[in-house]
């Protein structure tokens, strides 16, 4: 049986034929190795001054996920949270007795980030900093012609770079850049200041006034990092000029993994964390009431930690409440520290209690009859403890005035061992062996 | 049927420029003695018969040597020939798991020519596909292929799926089943575990074309919702239909996978489905399974717990027995059911199988149910006398309800419960009575597969052969983890408001493969003893896999499921993975007398995956095939009947994931939901795939007539290992990045025997064993890892891959008071006297991965009318986490449980050191990572096929009654050794967790032919 006759033959071979040669060619096509993830953008293609806005946003977005996170995890640090959770890797954060190979080095803000139970530090911020510093190098290569707003641009990357780098100083032992050599925090500073510095220009340029106000203040903080009346006395001339308005906050989202309140996320929704007791029922000063600047509430719930109770700071109240980054009420306290440093208790007074005013129902500071300037600086202490709660300052204030670490190391921990020495994030192991710079000893 | 020399030169002269005029002109090309010559023909007909069982013979393929005349055995056993040019032919009829056998016959008219086959693991002369057009005999090949008779298999015993098809009958092939649940997917694992990083799974091919296997692809919860855990698919093997299938090849490793490139150094599975046959009237097959699902001796499997009430008094409590008791037991008896018809026939040039299945299973938990159709249709054409046109058309659409395991299973709060814990649970772990994972939890997923070919086959008489192939699988999967509103106050007291709201999570995933493949394959006969064969071919394939999650939390009502009322959204995620893959090669096999064979073969790849500065992979391959028996040296004896020995050499490779080459930064949201990026990966562009080199020497011999052996060593080693580099974040980027960095050798031998240890008129009996070793050894890591720095799975330098290390406690007094352990001490390391635990080194304990595998079984055939099989497989050497054990009895979910708890003195003091709440903290788990080595009675069955006299005109129709997974022997202290909270494809990991064990089974089959 023959389905088909000879020329029908021959033509199935012919059509076959063409059909085959066809594809040959459009194997062109269909078979180009060239690969391209469709989702995600490439680095051959993003850094085009098209994708100049879509760079800096990546870089805005990748600091307030590290700062939200450097703010649990130093919080947890310090003696501003403690652990709801029972887990060994909450209890090293809590203890102070952190492993090189943590999770404080390695968790990242990744679009689906790290949990923010033992949240990244040194991983974040590296990250914000690289992105800021590369947004910034790409924009002083292109051109206003092909960049709008280009300069403001230029002071809001640098800007976020600058502020990376303070937390980096303030948060890390040591720290390292672009897989240069391991920085001590004073040239860590020194780097964040150089940012400050090119974002006060830019900003300035651009006339900026949000972005020339945060770099202002920033500098102003690294300032006082870096310490020395000199650099005081220069931060106190850049915190002055910062507007009573002025604040930066992150621009949360209720769903955004990255960009939720991760205070709420850690301790409300999770119980990871608590506020820990020294920062609970803190009231106003010569008051009954809860300080509103240290408001926190009382979840009426357990944590798995045994004894543990779960309380939420008030500026965390949702997975969308905005963490503030920067404030009027942070540069009046630099200015009353400067003020108090040199003698001047009238001015730093003045300067507390502009940054009191800020909240409604904390009393205004009156100077103490006799007081001396070590009394209005640990009036300051205490003002920069309540005012700046949870935002990021605690750590680098312990460490900048030299403040105790309690319990002091070596104390029982309750959840087992001993607290440990430590006062800072030492430089992690993802770090120190695969940065070839300091692996080889640099 | 042999040609003058002159006009093979010829052919392959012109093969040549076939080739390198490119595949479009090579279909046209016909050489000068390839014209046909009109004259008489006749028609050959026959049947096909088994020696033992007098039973037909179903899809011998029935051949007239050296021309393209051939023809299938139908059903009854009977084929038919046609247009056959009268003259002196040699007949020769081959059937996997037979001997071949051959007759000469001068045709001058219609003749009937009669095989009664006789049973041989060795048939040299059975055909498999290699890679190259028309496949190529076993005889002529250096390596091992493993074939799986499934119309054979699948009579005696009562696989339903592809992957029981496939488990214990060929050596050093592993099905590992992740959980006994339905509808969850295994993944196969040949020789061992060879890559460090990347999937250890086959290809898997249906009729020549490449086919979806992927691994974990089940439903996933929301972020911080349950109810998906575990219910993970670790393999799409069993979208196809076991009955559909005729045979299966498997090629084991780099060796003889060569020509199939990158991609191939986890072995190839090709999947061959029936065909019509020509030459009888159109057979029907009807078959109808009925039978029972159990989680068998549930409550003596799962352990009794111990706590003390308030007066100190002890308390045991078994949650399978109690809730037995107490009217409402958390498993019943499911119920399997499945319907397969299908038609198979055609006349000469046309043939064609179409057939359907329709399965609809209930499990053993009132979440986890089955049903799945099945639809297929080949149609073989031949339009001339030297093309043939082959369709391959499947369909399958499923529907499963997974249940789930580990954290939201029922088998977790018996395991780790306890009415003096969890008194509103009725003491199910967490205070979750078993009504709330089973009625709540819903894991649900939906398939739908096409998977379609067309291969186009031309041949000259004899002498050329040449193969288009093109094809497509693409796969839609709507995977929903549902957890259920309610507002059962008893309900919603246990799991609070927030959880019973419920939440759904919804994975849409579209996979498609695209395949097409030209081969040419030509034969000269270069003098009367020697022969040439040379094959050229390329492949192109492109994989795009998307992925969309979408979900929430939160729903307004009971019934009301979808994603947008939910009142909070997740993050919504889509993934999109391409892949594409073009090669070729060459090959060119030299032939001594058809008993030695010589062939050298070189293979080029490039593949999206590798690195910019990549552009072609070369793979080698060679190997040597000697029929000794056959030489005129060999003496004729009744010792050794029949020996070939072989040897080959072989690269392939195994290529880098999609994209991991590639700089790339993922998009996020930025200030105020803005558009921005992330940094991701950052790449490498030097990225090769990973290189496996394999060394295969074996024989097959067939002793005293009734004892035929396939035995093979292979020695693989696996260079360019991708291992993931960590990336100083200082640099911008934080994710590892991949590199070509280590090295991984496998060594191993499997043996397959057959024997024929009874063969009398009356009853036969037949004992087919297989045996295979394996071991993994980690060479090299390029300096990355290789530490030990907490109890479980590690890559270590000379260890296998994810071996497992842990503090091990080696010596304990009992204290005098409590009866519990005290002074305890551990291994302190080669060489080193005992230390105290919390400073003792982490030392080997085991690997994951099994050693030894293997399996026996047995047939008896009496009276060519009943049949009885057994089948009994085995894995030793691996180690199994005992999760469940550990949770118990270090207290770890709020107060121990064990036995060991409350009674120390039973106890060995070593044993009850690690029952203490630190254990897991200080990795002290060495008595938690038990010996899972076991043995199973995977299969018994007995058949009855009905007598001539009882057909009534049908051709014939068989009762089987047949058990799976009946009884398993182990030291194995958990369920069964053989779950697994991972899947073995992608994860090193072996824990057992609460996970459903592999559920026995009863089924009756009834088969009827007409």
């Amino acid at each position: 049986m023959r389905l088909l006759t000879h020329r029908g033959r021959a033509r199935l071979v012919l059509g076959l034929g063409l059909l085959v040669a066809a594809s040959v060619a459009a194997c062109r096509d269909i078979t180009s190795l060239q690969q391209e993830n469709p989702g995600a953008l490439s680095g051959a293609t993003l850094y085009v001054p098209g994708n100049a806005q879509l760079i800096v946003n990546g870089a805005i977005g990748d600091f307030e996920c590290a700062f939200a996170r450097y703010t649990v995890g130093s919080g947890l640090f310090t003696d501003e949270l403690s652990v709801g959770i029972s887990n060994t890797g909450n209890f090293d954060y809590d203890g102070r007795r952190l492993l090189t190979n943590g999770t404080y080095g390695t968790n990242n803000c990744a679009a689906t980030p790290s949990t923010t139970q033992t949240p990244g530090i040194y991983t974040p911020l590296s990250t914000a900093r690289a992105t800021s510093d590369t947004a910034a190098a790409y924009l002083e290569q292109w051109t206003d012609a092909l960049v709008p707003n280009r300069t403001k641009l230029i002071g809001q990357s640098y800007a976020y770079a600058g502020y990376s780098l303070a937390l980096l100083g303030e948060g890390m032992c040591t720290a390292a850049i672009n897989l240069g050599p391991e920085l001590q925090p004073a040239q860590v500073f020194a780097e964040a200041k150089s940012r400050f510095d090119k974002a006060i220009s830019a900003a300035n340029t651009a006339n900026d006034a949000t972005t020339l106000n945060f770099a202002r203040l920033g500098r102003a903080r690294v300032l006082i990092d870096l310490g020395g009346a000199t650099n005081l006395a220069a931060a106190a001339t850049d915190a002055a000029l910062v507007p009573p308005t002025f604040v930066v906050t992150t621009s949360p989202d209720a769903v955004n993994a990255r960009r939720q309140n991760a205070l709420f996320i850690a301790i409300s929704q999770s119980s990871f964390s608590t506020v820990d007791t020294s920062f609970r029922n803190v009231l106003v000063p010569g008051g009954t009431t809860q300080d509103p600047r240290v408001q926190v509430t009382d979840l009426a719930r357990n944590g798995t930690a045994a004894g543990s109770r779960i309380f939420l700071p008030a500026k965390a109240a949702t997975n969308a409440s905005p963490m503030r980054i920067a404030s009027y009420a942070e540069a009046q306290l630099i200015v009353a520290e400067n003020a108090a440093t040199v003698g001047d208790l009238a001015g730093a007074t003045t300067a507390i209690n502009n940054a009191r005013a800020r909240t409604a129902g904390v009393p205004a500071y009156v100077l103490p009859v006799g007081a001396t300037t070590a009394t209005v600086i640990a009036q300051l202490v205490e003002e920069r403890r309540r005012e700046l709660f949870v935002e990021g300052h605690r750590l680098g204030d312990m460490r900048r005035l030299s403040l105790p670490f309690l319990p002091t190391s070596g104390a029982t921990y309750q959840y087992g061992g001993v607290y440990g020495s430590q006062t800072c994030f030492p430089l992690p192991d993802v770090e120190r062996i695969n940065n070839p710079t300091i692996a080889k000893g640099g | 049927m042999r040609t003058r020399l002159g006009e093979h030169l010829k052919g392959r002269a012109l093969v040549a420029a076939c080739v390198l005029a490119g595949a479009a002109n090579a279909m046209v090309v016909r050489p000068a003695h390839a014209v046909q010559v009109a004259q008489a023909t006749a028609t050959v007909t026959g049947v096909v018969t088994d020696v033992r069982s007098k039973l037909p013979v179903v899809a011998a393929a029935v051949s007239i040597v050296g021309t393209r005349f051939g023809a299938q055995s139908g059903a009854d056993g009977r084929f038919r020939i046609s247009g056959v040019p009268n003259g002196s032919i040699q007949l020769s009829a081959r059937r996997i798991g037979y001997a071949t056998q051959r007759q000469t016959i001068n045709l001058s008219g219609d003749v009937a020519a009669n095989f009664v086959l006789e049973p041989s693991a060795a048939a040299l002369d059975e055909v498999v596909v290699t890679g190259t057009a028309g496949g190529e005999l076993r005889r002529s090949i250096g390596n091992t292929v493993a074939t799986i008779d499934a119309d054979d298999a699948m009579s005696k015993s009562a696989a339903q799926s592809v992957s029981s098809l496939i488990g214990a009958r060929a050596p050093g092939v592993i099905i590992a089943p992740s959980t006994g649940r339905l509808g969850a997917g295994p993944a196969i694992q040949i020789r061992g575990r060879s890559s460090i990083g990347l999937d250890n799974s086959p290809l898997l091919f249906i009729d020549g074309v490449r086919v979806n296997n992927q691994t974990n692809a089940g439903p996933v919860a929301p972020p911080g919702r349950l109810g998906g855990q575990a219910s993970n698919v670790s393999g799409r093997l069993n979208d196809i239909n076991p009955d559909d299938i005729e045979s299966i090849e498997i090629i084991k490793g780099p060796a003889a996978a060569t020509i199939y490139g990158t991609e191939a150094a986890n072995g190839v599975v090709q999947i061959i489905t029936k065909k019509g046959s020509a030459g009888n009237k159109p057979q029907f097959s009807l078959m109808t399974e009925q039978g029972t699902i159990s989680f068998r001796d549930a409550a003596g499997r799962v352990p009794t717990n111990y706590a003390k009430d308030a007066s100190g008094t002890i308390v045991t409590w078994n949650g399978v027995q109690a809730e037995a008791d107490r009217g409402t037991p958390i498993y019943k008896s499911g119920q399997t059911r499945k319907y397969n018809a299908s038609l198979s026939g055609g006349r000469d040039a046309v043939t064609y199988f179409v057939s359907g299945s329709y399965e609809n299973d209930l499990g053993v938990e009132p979440n986890n149910t089955l049903r799945q159709g099945t639809f297929r249709a080949n149609l073989n054409l031949q339009p001339s006398s030297n093309l043939d046109v082959a369709t391959s058309l499947g369909f399958s659409s499923l529907s499963s309800h997974l249940g789930a395991d580990v954290g939201v299973s029922v088998l977790l709060g018996a395991e780790v419960g306890h009415p003096l814990l969890f008194a509103g649970g009725r003491g199910f772990y967490p205070n979750f009575s078993p009504d709330i994972p089973q009625t709540l939890y819903d894991n649900a997923q939906g398939v739908e597969r096409f998977t379609g070919s067309v291969t186009m086959t031309h041949r000259t008489t004899g002498w050329l052969t040449q193969r288009v192939i093109v094809g497509v699988d693409q796969t839609g999967d709507d995977s929903r983890a549902i957890e259920h509103f309610t507002s059962t106050a008893s309900q919603v007291s246990l799991i609070g408001a927030t959880a019973a709201g419920g939440s759904i999570g919804q994975t849409l995933r579209h996979n498609t493969i695209y395949s097409s493949e030209y081969s040419v394959s030509a034969k000269a006969n270069l003098t009367p003893a020697w022969a040439a064969t040379t094959s050229f071919g390329g492949q192109f394939y492109r994989t795009e896999l998307n992925a969309s999650f979408l979900g929430g939390t939160g729903f307004p009502g009971l019934g009301v499921e979808t994603v947008n009322s939910a009142a909070a959204p997740s993050t919504s995620t889509q993934t999109q993975t391409l892949n594409t893959t073009i090669g070729a090669y060459g090959q060119e096999q030299i032939a001594w007398r058809d008993r030695v064979y010589l062939t050298g073969a070189l293979r080029v790849d490039n593949n999206s995956a590798f690195g910019d500065q990549l552009k072609w992979v070369t793979y080698p391959k060679g190997s040597l095939s000697w029929v000794m028996s056959e030489e005129s040296f060999w003496r004729k004896n009744d010792f050794v009947n029949s020996m070939r020995v072989r040897a080959a050499y072989g690269e392939s490779g195994r290529q880098p994931a999609a994209f991991s080459a590639l700089r790339t930064f993922s998009p996020v949201q930025g200030p105020g939901g803005t558009n921005a990026v992330t940094p991701n990966s950052i790449g490498n562009s030097n990225l090769r795939p990973e290189r496996g080199k394999e060394v295969e020497l074996g024989f097959e011999s067939q002793l005293f007539n009734r004892l035929n052996l396939d035995v093979t060593y292979f020695n693989k080693r696996t260079t360019d290992e991708i291992i993931n580099q960590p990336v100083a974040p200082s640099s911008g980027f934080y994710v590892a990045t991949p590199a070509n960095l280590g090295r991984v050798d496998n060594h191993g031998i499997e043996l397959l025997a057959t024997f024929q240890a009874l063969n009398r008129k009356n009853l036969t009996w037949e004992i087919v064993g297989n045996f295979a070793t394996s071991a993994d050894e980690i060479k090299d890591l390029g300096g990355v890892g290789g530490v030990v720095l907490s109890a479980g799975a590690t890559n270590v330098i000379g260890g296998p891959i994810g071996g497992i290390y842990t503090r091990r406690v080696v010596s304990a007094d009992r204290d005098a008071t409590t009866g519990f352990a005290t002074n305890v001490k551990c291994d302190g390391g080669a060489g080193n006297p005992s230390v105290a635990c919390a400073s003792a080194p982490f030392v080997f304990i085991g690997t994951p991965t099994p050693k030894v595998t293997g399996s026996v079984a047995n047939s008896f055939n009496v009276m060519g009318r009943f049949r009885v099989y057994g089948l009994v497989d085995f894995k030793r050497g691996n180690r199994v986490l005992n999760g469940v054990e550990q949770l118990r009895c270090t207290g770890a979910i709020g107060a121990p449980l064990c036995r060991a708890n409350f009674y120390p003195q039973e106890f060995d003091p070593t044993y009850l050191a690690e029952r203490v709440g630190t254990a897991a903290s200080q990795g002290i788990l060495d008595q938690y990572y038990q010996d899972g080595s076991f043995a199973k009675l995977r299969e018994v069955s007995v058949t009855y096929s009905l007598p001539a006299s009882l057909l009534r005109g049908y051709q014939s129709a068989s009762i089987t009654l047949a058990g799976r997974d009946l009884h398993t022997w182990t030291n194995y202290a958990g369920i069964d050794p053989e779950v697994n909270v991972n899947n073995i494809a992608t994860s090193s990991a072996t824990a057992d967790q609460a996970v459903t064990p592999p559920l026995t089974r009863f089924i009756a089959t009834f088969n009827l032919k007409f």
